[in-house]
């Protein structure tokens, strides 16, 4: 499976406004932090070129506002996601919260092929903040993600940009298994094996 | 889409020689609408008018009309006439240009332009038609023959030699709407011909034919080295003469023995490498705009110089005179559109330069510093993808969307240096012509608009109306103070407002202008109050009443926000409001951080200092540890006020509630409110009167807006339409940004407030707005149309306009499209009211009725057009 022809993979990143979103993004693909950044209004999306498993894959990754009012519109969006991303701030409980409600509101408007299946990975960010500060412990969030279909979870900052590349080096490896998976269905050849990563991917470094 | 124009539809089958072939490409096309380019439904459009308008003209006879006439003249024909449906060379299709004639025995009144008499009687229906070479594969081997024989005709004839003349040739009528662009049209619905002669920049000539209805058929290019023209064996090369000949002179003086054309003068082909502009059939007002002028009536039927060295018998005339098109007693009108045709080529040029099969495995190849041209700030950050690596950049250009989305950007960048060097150049000229002419001004007006790039499409028959703008001449302190002391009304001055806009000047009195025009426009200080008249009293007793009425709603802004502070500390507050306090709270953080005044040096960042200056819910919610930081940017005193002003907006509006994007629209209200929270509050109060349905629970508001922004461009832009329909992009999802917001982020925060002074008159329109958004998407068309392809690539495009935008030239445009939207819709009226015997041929096409598309896609007859409700609703502006 050396070079074939090239992958989009199309990653879907929900969440609370302001557990950022926006930053984690920008960290990944720009490599770079910024407070600047704004309340994202409508979705914008930024791509980066990666190797997953020797293949040259390149990742649309959509940014989307948080607040829920505007989530009606996410179905142009979400049409054709290959991953989704969930975000929340480690030190805001009520963004963990509606995790629940950003999961269900994307099977819905997505309505992915296999829902059951269907990937998603968690991201805990800020947790460069203090440590009194924080609302929501590693094991509530593992808790949480194993009971949801041994969802991938990874401790990030996005300032501080730990465990970023990780966590999205994971969030292309299954959104390129859920494309083979999709693509399965066209005749594609070797596909490849959906749960090959999620036993490791609870490492965090942190 | 197009199909529910009531007008077009016929239930009656084509019956002609070619009729089989004709219904089957018929049900393509109805099949799969999707796959028709913007193109192929204009041809099939006006089809299926021509179809309707014989069809009603003479209904008794329609079966025998169309029965039996399939046959028609060829009279000229060339092959290697391609059609480029992408940028790249595998797509382009190639195919036969060709003159056709038919006996038409429908009367002719669906065609204005007198029809030529034929010595027989009968009358003669002269087409131009285009044919790929995949349909004519397809047709009678006879047919094939025929346009092979005429062909090499031409090709004889065009080297002098003089063959005999063996009869008429005669084919089959192509089809009116064809598959593969294929159309044939009546010459009688052709409006322009927009022609580039072959150069270095532009490989093989094109033509392109603009219809009476404003639709523009797709451009053809003369490939004119592969044609058989020169470079059949079989026929010896005269002496001097090049290998390839610039195939569209043939056409052209064939077309000319068959309809008046006329050249317009206001195209400079100097200028616009070599690009010329012929009017067919031209009516009088055209006639008079286009030739500027031009005293020497028999120059109308020269034809230009072959573009080649040394080429060919064309043409029959001597080559066209020169006299310069900005010429001084040259009437506004024209000056107007000689420079939106200018303009418009600099963009179109820019695209086929990038469009070139050479500059496509070049581009990602440029040096850093040609690449430096497309580094408009900001850009590689926000697109996320860095300058293609050499070696792997030609597989990015081709087989990723992000190549296309590069060359949409360089393609909009060439152009918008083209423009601003063309601005620069007319702007010189203006002031020559002033010095010399001791200043009209008109050219005041003009030179301004020189970026004027786009004028509504389905309008380039009438009359451009003319842009009101001066924001040269912005409302001074002394102006402002002079409306009020001439006792100006309130409807003169929303119209100087939304013509001039207030002056940026940063002088004490002329920020309290504006400041005072925007309590008028946010309904927070009436235009009445203190009275009007002149005299120092009179001026005093004004500013006297406007700070008692300051005072009044300052003091009613306090109780508002006593009340729900109150109500905060009592038990720890409301769980909701919590919830909201903190997303204001986030959201407050992140707004304009860019602007000193909410500039927050670093080593104030500590929080708690600025948080007790605050004067916002001091120690915060309750004492609790809302003010958390975590990579947030620090609080000083105004972002803490933005903050309670939100607060205070939530509890005072708690149907609608605090939604994100209010921010952005209050950070500037707050600046100019000179940073006094309360005025600033009812500011924000009086936007959201106007723009509370964009904030909606259900979004029902934006949706609707999106929707008539949809029709609007529908009506004004089908052709761009039909491409965003390609693109799966009619959802508009990437003007939301723009329309949630007015613009905020597209602009620079100074710039954005001239932007919503003028909005705010309400003064043509109350959604003046999505004109503005209409000016901006037509003023990109091209590009949108030629490179971009997918949803995703448009709104990337759409979101990196961010910070380039021109906005006085755009709200020019958005003028000028809101003046031809209020003209067609009178003539819309007029017609639904007037005589329905006569149907007339060139009635407009808007397409955004009531009845829903797919109710018109079967072809239903509909009797008239009827403009939507919610586009009527755009004609409604303010009222006393």
């Amino acid at each position: 499976m050396a070079s074939r022809k090239k992958v989009l993979l199309k990653v879907i990143i929900l969440g609370d406004s302001g557990v950022g979103k926006t930053s984690l993004m920008n960290q990944y693909v720009n490599k770079r932090f910024s407070n600047q950044y704004k309340a994202t209004i409508g979705a914008d999306f930024l791509t980066r070129e990666l190797v997953v498993d020797d293949r040259v894959v390149t990742m649309q990754l959509w940014d989307t506002a948080g607040q829920e009012r505007f989530q009606s519109l996410g179905v142009a969006f979400y049409r054709g996601a290959d991953c989704c991303v969930l975000v929340y701030d480690v030190n805001s409980s009520k963004s963990f919260e509606a995790l629940d409600g950003w999961r269900d509101e994307f099977l819905v408007q997505a309505s992915p092929h296999d829902p059951e299946n269907f990937p998603f990975v968690v991201l805990g960010n800020k947790i460069d903040m203090e440590e009194s500060k924080r609302m929501v412990s590693q094991k509530r969030a593992m808790t949480w993600c194993q009971a949801k279909g041994n969802i991938p979870y990874f401790e990030t900052s996005a300032k501080e940009a730990i465990n970023v590349e990780q966590a999205f080096q994971t969030i292309a490896k299954n959104a390129l298994a859920q494309e083979a998976e999709t693509e399965l269905y066209a005749d594609y050849p070797d596909p490849i094996r959906i749960d090959s990563e999620n036993s490791q991917a609870y490492g965090c470094n942190c | 889409m197009t199909s529910n124009d009531p007008t077009n539809a016929s239930d009656i089958p084509r019956r002609s020689a070619s009729s089989d072939s004709a219904n089957s490409l018929v049900n393509v096309s109805s099949r799969s609408p999707q796959l028709n380019s913007p193109s192929t439904t204009a041809t099939s459009r006006l089809g299926d008018d021509y179809e309707h308008i014989s069809s009603t003209a003479s209904t008794t006879s329609s079966t025998n009309i169309t029965k039996g006439h399939g046959k028609a003249r060829l009279i000229y024909c060339k092959s290697h006439v391609a059609i480029h449906p992408t940028s790249f060379n595998k797509d382009n299709i190639s195919g036969y240009l060709a003159i056709v004639e038919v006996d038409s025995t429908v009367p002719h009144t669906l065609a204005p332009n007198v029809e030529k008499q034929d010595t027989n009687g009968g009358k003669k229906e002269v087409l131009v038609t285009w044919v790929p070479n995949e349909l004519l594969d397809r047709m009678d081997e006879e047919d094939r023959e025929g346009y092979k024989t005429v062909e090499s005709r031409m090709t004889a004839s065009a080297q002098g030699i003089d063959k005999e003349e063996d009869g008429f040739v005669f084919v089959s009528l192509p089809p009116p709407k064809g598959e593969k662009y294929a159309f044939s049209i009546p010459v009688t619905s052709l409006y322009s011909i927009l022609v580039y002669p072959p150069s270095l920049s532009h490989w093989y000539g094109s033509a392109t034919f603009n219809l009476t209805g404003g639709i523009s058929l797709p451009t053809l290019y003369f490939h004119d080295d592969e044609s058989p023209l020169l470079a059949s064996p079989t026929i010896p090369n005269p002496p001097n003469v090049p290998r390839a000949q610039w195939g569209f002179p043939p056409f052209l003086s064939l077309l000319q023995s068959r309809a008046t054309l006329v050249r317009s003068r206001l195209l400079q082909a100097k200028r616009n490498m070599g690009a010329e502009l012929w009017l067919v059939n031209p009516s009088k007002s055209d006639r008079e705009v286009h030739e500027a002028g031009l005293d020497e009536p028999e120059a109308e039927i020269a034809v230009p110089a072959a573009r080649r060295p040394n080429t060919a018998p064309y043409p029959p005339k001597p080559s066209y005179p020169n006299t310069p098109v900005l010429n001084n007693a040259t009437p506004k009108q024209t000056l107007m559109t000689s420079l939106s045709n200018l303009t418009n080529l600099s963009r179109k040029t820019a695209s086929q330069i990038l469009s070139h099969p050479l500059a496509q495995p070049v581009v990602p190849h440029l040096p850093p510093a040609v690449r430096s041209l497309v580094h408009v700030p900001g850009e590689w950050e926000r697109s996320g993808r860095l300058p293609p690596k050499t070696g792997k950049g030609s597989d990015v250009a081709t087989e990723f969307e992000s190549a296309r989305l590069y060359l949409a950007r360089w393609a909009r960048v060439v152009a918008e240096e083209g423009e601003r060097a063309r601005r620069n150049e007319v702007a010189s000229q203006a002031r020559i012509h002033r010095t010399s002419l001791s200043g009209s001004p008109t050219e005041d007006l003009a030179s301004d608009l020189g970026v004027f790039s786009m004028l509504p499409k389905s309008y380039s028959k009438r009359p451009i109306p003319n842009p009101t703008r001066t924001p040269q001449h912005p409302i001074t302190a002394r102006d402002w103070e002079s409306f009020a002391a001439q006792g100006r009304d309130e409807l003169f001055v929303r119209r100087e407002i939304f013509t001039r806009g207030f002056s940026d000047s940063t002088e004490l009195a002329d920020r309290q202008a504006r400041r005072e025009g925007w309590e008028v426009l946010l309904g927070i200080v009436a235009w009445s109050v203190g009275g009007v008249g002149g005299g120092q009293s009179g001026k005093e007793k004004r500013r006297q009443t406007r700070e008692e009425a300051r005072e009044a709603k300052r003091k009613v802004y306090a109780g508002l926000k006593d009340q729900w502070k109150e109500d905060a500390n009592k038990d720890g507050g409301r769980d909701d409001w919590r919830e909201e306090w903190h997303r204001i709270d986030v959201d407050c953080r992140r707004t304009d951080r860019n602007q000193p005044i909410y500039a927050v040096p670093t080593e104030a960042i500590k929080k708690g200092d600025a948080e007790k200056e605050g004067g916002g819910a001091g120690g915060s919610w309750n004492g609790k540890g809302e003010e958390e930081e975590g990579g947030m940017a620090g609080l000083n005193t105004h972002i803490a006020a933005l903050r309670t002003i939100l607060m205070t907006y939530h509890t005072y509006s708690p149907e609608l509630g605090y939604v994100q994007g209010m921010s952005d629209l209050l950070s500037p209200i707050y600046v100019v409110f000179d940073a006094n929270e309360g005025d600033a509050f009812w500011g924000l109060v009086g936007v959201m009167k106007m723009m509370e349905s964009n904030f909606l629970r259900d979004q029902s508001g934006m949706k609707r807006k999106l929707s008539t922004l949809q029709q609007l461009i529908s009506v004004m832009d089908p052709e761009l339409y039909a491409h965003l329909e390609r693109t799966d992009s009619l959802n508009l999802f990437f003007c939301f940004r723009w329309i949630l917001i007015a613009f905020k982020r597209e602009f620079k925060f100074e710039t954005v407030v001239r932007l919503w002074e003028v909005l705010w008159t309400n003064y043509y329109s109350n959604q003046f707005i999505l004109f503005v958004a209409l000016a901006v998407l037509q003023s990109h068309r091209d590009v949108l149309m030629r490179y971009l392809t997918e949803f995703d690539e448009v709104l990337k495009y759409a979101n990196d306009l961010s910070g380039t935008i021109d906005l006085d030239t755009t709200l020019a445009q958005g003028e000028v499209l809101f003046l031809s939207f209020r003209s067609l819709v009178e003539d819309l009226d007029r017609e639904s009211t007037a005589d329905t015997d006569q149907e007339g041929l060139r009635r407009r096409k808007g397409s955004a009725i009531e009845e829903s598309p797919k109710e018109g896609a079967e072809g239903k007859k509909k009797e008239r057009k009827v403009i939507s409700s919610d586009l009527r609703d755009l004609l409604i502006g303010w009222k006393a």
